[in-house]
């Protein structure tokens, strides 16, 4: 998908933010998509350019339910906190994706 | 502003906190506690770890500064200190330090634990386990257990 261009010829989009094992099913600390209506589309997106390895990290096997372990965060707000899935998304939007924390030591 | 901070390895040393901390303490602290996460050589099943390599985001600095001003809000907390070390680390090797000092040694034993149980739970900080036989982020592992 190409990214859309702002009024002033600036690259506009939504700015997606990998970490961890989202980072590395990706090979890319982040990516840029262009305009989508919510969160649904972003990841159907994300799936769309990076495949089977984006599906295994996001969805339960053989369905469209996010895993447990999947945090999005629209903007620093996690979906759960606004409308899920279903969340808007609009140009300059920053998403990021990413596993449930671990740091320190066990 | 509370002392906090994400390093590369060898940019931070508990000698060097701890001296920082004891130059402005005050009369009425009592009691100085640490902690220090430190790389376990086996991993939750036994396996030799060849080190676990550490990511994090570029808000986790914010993060550890608000832990460590909610913990030093407390009447009897006069300083905390909290300095993250991300990067490939080897068993034996340090990748946290907390530091509290407070009034008594009650106020300090309470924090401690309270600060870990938080950076845990809230900073965004993710670790990879590398073994001999295989590797894996952590999450990844407390999902098969």
């Amino acid at each position: 998908m190409r990214l859309g261009k702002s009024f002033n010829g600036s690259t506009m989009g939504i700015t997606v933010k990998f970490f961890a094992n989202f980072r590395e099913a990706v090979g890319q600390e982040r990516v840029e998509v262009a305009a989508v209506r919510d969160v649904a589309a972003l990841l159907d997106e994300l799936v769309r350019q990076f495949g089977e390895r984006m599906v295994d990290q996001l969805y339960e096997l053989g369905s469209k339910k996010l895993r447990e372990t999947v945090n999005v965060l629209v903007n620093g707000r996690g979906i759960n906190l606004l409308s899920g899935l279903d969340t808007k998304l609009k140009d300059g939007d920053v998403v990021a994706i990413f596993p449930p924390v671990s740091g320190g030591t066990s | 502003m509370p002392d906090v901070g994400i390093y590369s390895k060898g940019k931070v040393t508990l000698p060097d906190l701890f001296r920082k901390l004891r130059q402005d303490i005050g009369e009425n602290v009592g009691a100085i506690g640490c902690f220090v996460g430190v790389v376990r050589g086996l991993s939750g099943e036994g396996e030799r770890v060849k080190f676990l390599r550490y990511q994090s985001s570029e808000d986790a600095v914010k993060k550890l500064e608000q832990i460590a001003a909610d913990i030093e809000k407390r009447p009897n907390v006069h300083r905390v200190m909290i300095h993250h070390i991300v990067d490939q680390i080897a068993p034996g090797e340090d990748a946290i330090y907390v530091l509290v000092a407070g009034h008594r040694r009650d106020d300090v034993f309470k924090a401690l634990p309270e600060l870990m149980n938080r950076v845990k739970a809230e900073v965004p900080i993710w670790k990879k386990e590398v073994t001999e036989r295989k590797e894996y982020w952590i999450h990844e592992f407390a999902g098969k257990k």
